[in-house]
């Protein structure tokens, strides 16, 4: 591609980028190109590569080999700073922006318009107020950026981008916030940035958005490009298929197993404006997944389930009886295991060894009715669950702040089973692990309803709950809004009960 | 999305890294105090004749004691975490009201006052714990509810009667000047002269070696009994660790911290009957500052300021370090400015090399 002389229509050409980081290859030889004026949407799955990319493209990481010319000319961006000097700007799914300051000084942060050595807040609202203009948003410049909603927050990063004269703009997953209105807005936007001539690089997770936007589309799986084509050409099946590369059999290897008695069953549990009438069962050896958009309060559920926060309206049943649940040790005692999705801040202590944060959950399990600890018992138990799960760790006094996305994981899991739970509920269990360690949790879980626990699924991947699932739950507003069996769901029918049933019958 | 599969590679990247450091660290971690302990302790004994003698060290031990028992509760509540600026004022209280109740008029018996005193401490540790974790009473805010209030009284009320938390340093610095206004209060600002058998905690020796020291090093062994083999200090290094994991674990951090607090406070009553004891008196001017004096030793003996990290043996190590330094400076005959600057400055080296050390 190197030497062709059409470098007027392409502003931005990325050729045989690569960059390892230690045990994994981040991007193998991957080249990526952007032409004036287009969207060009990227897709990968969780480790795929993408974020790699786009932080070598914006200056963060420095590649190990690899060419980058902008409108032609070979650069080398080596700082952020860099980056947004030669145009490119990244508006980041946590939006950059300082709260408490207004958005005009957000939009000139580190740039303030000065007259006789002071800030010229005159020319400073005005010059913000134009550039919101120019992205038909109005907002009040004056008030501070934690007054107003995500979308509108995201328009300041992008009127912020077109300030610093940005010509292109990188947007990582701008619609997993907003709702279907904010999203039009959106488009509309990104419509008049191409007319301004500017081009973006889009991530998104949402397929189905890839015909409305996008003009390209590039999709990177383990690092590897696996293709460019232009979005006119491709199917939402094309698509997937790019992404996932295997058949979804080999990467979900979800056993079936005989469904049990029931284990959990919940009747119209709610708090406030989060959650309200939940109702389900769980049967030992099935696996539920509970499917939904950002938002839509399954956490919530899981968390008034475990007692994090304590349910005001509804009922839980374990085995048959109706049990209390107003904090977490009433949760464990139980038997109820809750692997959070935010494993470093919610679910392990990263001072903590691997063998301490096995058994945490596990004091009145393992040494009831004593305050003392039984050292060498408790290394037993520790030893035994880590082996079990197979967390590699050089030893059980390695603190688990070492360990890998994909061993952390084994190791909350480890600490569940630990305190002899019979109800797991994982939220999220994959995020942020790499392939084959996927797997390996897929496995896990297998394992868990073989042995008789009931496994609830929290997933915002489709793939994931219909390859990994017995029964499929959709959650929308704070509820459940339908149920389907794996072998009648895709991923169509389940976005649109996680909308609410728009489209069904034409009604909102 | 994409954002976390990006942390885990930086996260991936940063533990390799601090993989190889932290096999390094665990050797340095138990080296640098102990390492500077013995470094100064060969320096002194080459340089300064009289340091080495048998009567200097016993001495500095002894001086070491009343810190180091301060040092020991602080020990527990730095690793939660949190901090207590109070012990020094706490120690003043109880020696006046132990030696008060053991003197003239009441003569009780000074082991009994004694323990009294301690258990106040413990008791007032564990009330301004409550006041660390917040203050909650459904009772109160259903009698404020039903009450026949103005509307506008109710709600403000309601929401004073809310549990709120307030950070340790805070709810610590007031108890240090109400717990010293109180001593004051009730001393009328006179020591009281203590009786004569009270004199053998802090006075006396068996063998060569002085009760003080013997009693400061089994509250350590305590101590270290208690973090290393109990529920309640393996919850300690939980909740210094991360607060939600803790809860998230179903370990009770309300009653933990309550605890911790509870037992600063009945460590720095016992530092305050050993201090008495070696005075032969309760004053009431006596442990201004030391709570300083406890945090330096807990940081100097490689604690973390933030909490989940360090241990009791260092804490020990850190009250020598002080004691051996203050003895040196004392034996050189540097003036009392100079040992400010010195002690300051021996914090701050120690801290850094520590901070250092950890990258």
């Amino acid at each position: 591609m190197s030497g062709n002389g059409n470098d007027n229509e392409y502003v931005l050409r990325m050729e045989k980028i690569d960059k390892r980081f230690p045990g994994v290859h981040a991007l193998n030889q991957v080249d990526f190109d952007l032409k004036r004026g287009e969207v060009h949407v990227l897709l990968g799955e969780n480790g795929a590569g993408k974020s790699t990319l786009i932080k070598i493209l914006s200056g963060a990481y420095q590649p190990n080999s690899g060419e980058i010319y902008l409108n032609g000319n070979k650069v080398e961006i080596t700082s952020p700073h860099d980056g947004q000097m030669m145009g490119i700007s990244v508006v980041y799914q946590e939006l950059n922006l300082v709260p408490m300051l207004s958005v005009a000084e957000n939009m000139f942060l580190g740039r303030y318009p000065m007259k006789n050595g002071m800030v010229d807040w005159a020319r400073m609202y005005r010059e913000a107020e134009e550039l919101l203009e120019e992205m038909n948003a109005h907002l009040d410049v004056r008030l501070p950026v934690r007054d107003f909603g995500v979308a509108q927050q995201q328009m300041v990063e992008i009127s912020k981008s077109l300030g610093l004269n940005a010509n292109i703009i990188v947007m990582d997953e701008p619609t997993a916030a907003l709702t279907e209105r904010e999203i039009e807005e959106l488009f509309k936007a990104i419509h008049t940035l191409k007319a301004k001539g500017v081009s973006i690089i889009y991530i998104s997770h949402r397929l189905e958005e890839v015909p409305i936007i996008g003009d390209r589309v590039t999709v990177l799986r383990d690092g590897e490009l696996v293709g460019t084509r232009e979005v006119k050409d491709v199917t939402l099946d094309d698509m997937i298929r790019m992404m996932i590369g295997r058949n979804l059999t080999e990467k979900f290897p979800k056993e079936h197993i005989e469904r049990g008695e029931e284990l959990l069953r919940v009747e119209r549990l709610g708090r406030g404006k989060d959650v309200h009438d939940v109702s389900f069962t769980l049967h030992k050896g099935e696996i539920l997944g509970i499917a939904g958009l950002v938002g839509a309060g399954r956490t919530e559920t899981a968390r008034l389930l475990f007692g994090a926060d304590e349910h005001d309206t509804g009922k839980i049943f374990l085995e048959g009886e109706e049990v209390q649940i107003s904090k977490p040790s009433d949760a464990i005692k139980l038997g109820i295991g809750f692997l959070t999705e935010d494993r470093k801040g919610q679910g392990l202590i990263l001072a903590l060894s691997v063998a301490h944060n096995t058994t945490l959950a596990s004091f009145e399990a393992l040494f009831p009715n004593s305050p003392l600890l039984n050292l060498k018992h408790e290394r037993e138990q520790a030893d035994y669950y880590v082996k079990a799960m197979r967390v590699r760790t050089p030893s059980l006094d390695h603190r688990v702040e070492f360990l890998s996305g994909g061993n952390q994981q084994k190791t909350v899991v480890a600490k569940w089973l630990c305190s002899q739970s019979r109800v797991l509920i994982f939220d999220e269990p994959t995020r942020g692990i790499d392939v084959g360690a996927k797997v390996e949790v897929y496995q896990l879980m297998n394992e868990l309803v073989k042995e008789g626990a009931g496994v609830i699924m929290i997933s915002s991947e489709m793939p994931e709950v219909m390859g990994m699932s017995d029964r499929i739950l959709v959650m929308h507003d704070g509820t459940i809004s339908g149920e389907i069996m794996p072998e009648e769901a895709t991923e169509e029918k389940i976005l649109r009960l996680a909308m609410g049933g728009i489209g069904e019958n034409g009604t909102e | 999305m994409a954002q976390s599969s990006l942390q885990v590679k930086e996260a991936e990247l940063e533990a390799e890294a601090r993989l190889r450091a932290a096999r390094r660290r665990m050797w340095l971690d138990r080296l640098t105090s102990l390492g500077a302990l013995i470094a100064i302790v060969v320096i002194a004994t080459i340089l300064i004749g009289p340091f080495s003698t048998p009567r200097n060290l016993i001495n500095v031990l002894r001086q070491a004691s009343v810190n180091a028992l301060l040092a020991s509760g602080m020990t527990f509540v730095i690793l939660t975490g949190g901090i207590d600026l109070s012990v020094g004022s706490q120690m003043a209280l109880v020696g006046v009201i132990s030696v008060g109740l053991m003197s003239e008029p009441s003569n009780w018996n000074p082991w009994l006052a004694s323990v009294l005193g301690i258990v106040l401490t413990a008791v007032i540790g564990a009330f301004m714990g409550f006041w660390i974790i917040g203050w909650k009473s459904p009772k109160l805010e259903r009698a404020i509810m039903q009450s026949r209030m103005p509307l506008g009284l109710k709600s403000v009320l309601s929401k004073i009667t809310q549990k709120t938390e307030v950070p340790p340093f805070i709810v610590t610095l007031a108890g240090m000047l109400i717990i010293r206004g109180i001593g004051l209060w009730i001393s009328e600002g006179q020591p009281r002269l203590a009786p004569k058998e009270f004199g053998w905690l802090g006075q006396e020796s068996i063998g060569p070696i002085p009760v003080p020291v013997i009693a400061t090093f089994l509250v350590y062994i305590i101590c270290y009994f208690i973090l290393s083999r109990t529920k309640f200090g393996r919850s300690v290094y939980a909740v210094g660790g991360n607060k939600e994991v803790a809860r998230l674990s179903g370990i009770n951090i309300n009653s933990v911290l309550v605890r911790v607090y509870g037992l600063c406070g009945l460590l720095a009553g016992l530092a305050g009957i050993v201090l008495a004891s070696r005075m032969g008196s309760g004053q009431v001017n006596v442990g201004n500052g030391d709570e300083l004096n406890a945090i330096a030793a807990v940081i100097i003996g490689g604690t973390s300021f933030s909490g989940g990290e360090g241990g009791i043996w260092g804490t020990l190590i850190g009250a020598l370090i002080i004691a051996i330094i203050l003895n040196i400076l004392n034996l050189l005959g540097v003036p009392s400015y100079g040992q400010y600057i010195a002690r300051g400055l021996v914090i701050l080296v120690a801290v850094y090399l520590d901070s250092s050390i950890r990258r």
